[in-house]
């Protein structure tokens, strides 16, 4: 006699996980012209500049597709959002074969240690860019002309950040779209926003630096809503979530002072890594 | 008050609206329980209500009668016991005396309730004041249709008792719980209930756990010291036993699923081979089945050849053998979040330790996306 349950709710999550990925195609589309097509237009590039952010959505595919194929499990995964996620916020000047080869290796990593990949990539790619001296999340045409951008700028994509994760609006659309979904974990976004905003405006108070990319950070708001939540990373609590989103807000912020970028993808792996930690102290 | 939720019920299947009558098994085993005497011996003949087997408390009484054979061992409810076979000599001859015995008042009623081994309900009538009487005429399991089948066959038996209990011993209020769904027994109920001005009915959602006493009771918005809930199946024993002296010697089991011709619920007699049972009355329609006794949210695959009906069993699903294979656990929470009594059932997965309050409602496996068989953690079978 084998105890079981033989009927299953229909697969929520696996909704969320295939509405994410539909989430992220206008990303990575809008890749493809800031990142591609625009610095070509502009003369900075040559024609593997336009096809770069989708060569990294491609080799996420298929890295994903060989890991499936390897591990005898679905496809369309958690495995498959983390390579698309990282296709997405990779630095846009980074070294492409550093690039795909520190993919591969994060795809490794993660078999063995239950870890944020996205967070623990970015963290890695971040270092070892500067420790090259080539780090920036400016593309070659951002680097080479002086901008000042306004609002609207920033809400069509035009704002510094990865490769493909820039489209603000469809951050604030997919941000929307995704708290609607009861298995979304929104507690950690929705606090971790609250937590780094307020502290903001509390140093805003005492400094009057309104330095804009502490604002509007794509990197920042796209890994808040897309990364951070990732569910096998966070805590399956609703109170562990509750301060998960706390300390990730005020970690962000604290770490903020050294570098804003490294500061949110440093934050989100340390705290992936003591998630289930988190959980056991609430429980 | 708890979140409860309705299930998928995707499965396909035709319902027979006529209750089957299975009451001549060949055989029938009776499991013989530790620190019980038997008192036959093999060739013996055995009357129907006749005892055979006895402790200071409890005494089991054979459902059929005939000729008692060898011991074999028999499943029952998941575990391997020794079972006293009886060979059915069709003939149903009995020693039993029927009293016809007046039970006019509440003591008379205890005593008969206490005779016919209705112990529990006997002491909470006596030693409780009872407000509220709840006839629950729902099933959680889907696919399993026992109580609401009872109700539509036996409604009228069944609110002449949970009428006469309530005279009794003055319970003010008295209601009827059906599915509001279940619009077969809302049209029953509502053409007799007339006769039974004291007796209300209420239909409840059609979600999950609303079967069980608890959850209804706190549905309705009963107290739970001064309210009794009983299922349509325990009024129809009580009923039997104090109209025509009837000790409890047959059950009623679903036997349904999309692998089926036809669904059936089937009066059987308790100690009955599901074996028998399933080869003179339901047609399988594929080659590749598995048996789940008990439904499928608690249930357990069985293997019917050697499984036999108790009087606890609800009934059998037959379902296509298919294998749902489990992924790693994606720390999405769902399991911890829907248990209705709050377990925390991944703790339990991690750490190996059980929890007692765990109702085996199943609906943490229920809800997992990668069908993870936190049952089977939950009752600490993760070490077979």
């Amino acid at each position: 006699m084998k105890s079981n349950v033989y009927i299953h709710k229909s697969n929520i999550t696996d909704f969320l996980l295939k509405l994410t990925l539909m989430l992220l195609i206008p990303f990575a589309l809008f890749g493809i012209y800031k990142s591609g097509y625009r610095i070509y237009h502009h003369g900075y590039g040559n024609l593997f500049t336009i096809l770069k952010p989708i060569l990294y959505v491609m080799i996420a595919l298929i890295i994903s597709f060989v890991n499936s194929r390897i591990t005898k499990k679905k496809f369309i995964s958690s495995g498959l959002l983390s390579n698309i996620l990282i296709s997405l916020v990779i630095m846009p000047e980074a070294n492409f074969f550093l690039a795909v080869g520190l993919m591969i290796l994060v795809n490794v990593i993660v078999h063995f240690i239950k870890i944020n990949p996205v967070a623990l990539y970015m963290v890695i790619l971040i270092l070892i860019s500067m420790i090259l001296k080539n780090y920036s999340f400016l593309n070659i045409f951002e680097k080479e002309i002086d901008h000042v951008y306004i609002l609207m700028d920033y809400l069509l994509g035009l704002g510094y950040g990865g490769i493909s994760n820039t489209l603000l609006i469809m951050s604030i659309i997919s941000f929307i779209t995704l708290l609607c979904i009861r298995e979304y974990k929104k507690e950690i976004p929705l606090l971790a926003f609250i937590v780094y905003y307020a502290l903001l405006l509390v140093k805003l108070i005492f400094t009057h630096d309104l330095t804009s990319s502490f604002f509007i950070n794509n990197n920042l708001i796209f890994a808040f809503i897309f990364i951070a939540p990732l569910s096998r990373f966070t805590p399956y609590s609703k109170g562990g979530c509750y301060i998960y989103g706390v300390f990730l807000g005020a970690l962000t912020f604290a770490l903020s002072f050294i570098n804003l970028d490294l500061g949110v993808y440093l934050s989100i792996l340390l705290l992936s890594i003591v998630a289930g930690k988190i959980d056991k102290f609430i429980i | 008050m708890r979140e409860l939720i309705k299930l998928n019920k995707n499965y396909k299947y035709n319902l027979n609206p006529e209750l089957v009558i299975h009451l001549d098994p060949d055989y029938v085993y009776i499991p013989i329980k530790k620190n019980y005497n038997l008192l036959v011996k093999s060739k013996d003949l055995v009357l129907k209500e006749q005892i055979i087997m006895e402790n200071n408390l409890n005494k089991i009484i054979s459902p059929i009668s005939g000729i008692a054979k060898e011991i074999k061992m028999r499943n029952i409810s998941g575990a391997e016991v020794p079972c006293l076979v009886i060979e059915n000599d069709f003939k149903e001859k009995t020693k039993i005396v029927r009293k016809k015995a007046k039970v006019d008042c509440a003591e008379a009623l205890i005593s008969k309730l206490y005779e016919y081994y209705f112990k529990y309900i006997a002491s909470v009538l006596e030693t409780h004041k009872i407000n509220n009487l709840v006839i629950n005429g729902i099933e959680d399991e889907p696919y399993i249709f026992n109580n609401p089948f009872i109700l539509n066959n036996y409604c009228k038996e069944i609110l002449e008792m949970a009428d006469m209990i309530a005279d009794y011993f003055n319970i003010h209020k008295t209601i009827v719980a059906i599915k509001a769904s279940d619009t077969s027994n809302v049209n029953k109920c509502l053409s007799i209930i007339g006769t039974y001005p004291n007796i209300k009915l209420s239909l409840v959602d059609d979600k999950y756990l609303l079967g069980n006493s608890y959850f209804l009771r706190e549905n309705l918005g009963l107290e739970e010291l001064d309210t009794l809930v009983l299922s349509a199946k325990e009024l129809l024993d009580m009923y039997n036993a104090i109209k025509y002296d009837r000790y409890i010697t047959e059950t009623f089991i679903t036997i349904s699923g999309p692998c089926l011709e036809e669904s059936k619920v089937i009066k059987v007699k308790i100690g009955t081979l599901f074996k028998d049972i399933i080869d003179e009355n339901v047609k399988i329609t594929s080659p590749n089945v598995k048996y789940i006794l008990n439904g499928l949210m608690t249930g357990s695959s069985c293997d019917i050849s050697d499984t036999i009906v108790s009087s606890s069993v609800k009934g059998l699903i037959i379902i296509l053998d298919e294998k749902c294979p489990e992924e790693d656990c994606n720390n999405c929470g769902l399991c911890y979040k829907i248990c209705p009594v709050k377990v925390n059932p991944k703790k339990v997965m991690d750490t190996g330790k059980v929890s007692s309050n765990c109702l085996d409602c199943g609906l943490c496996t229920y809800m997992c996306p990668n069908h993870i068989n936190l049952r089977k953690y939950l009752r600490g079978e993760n070490e077979e």
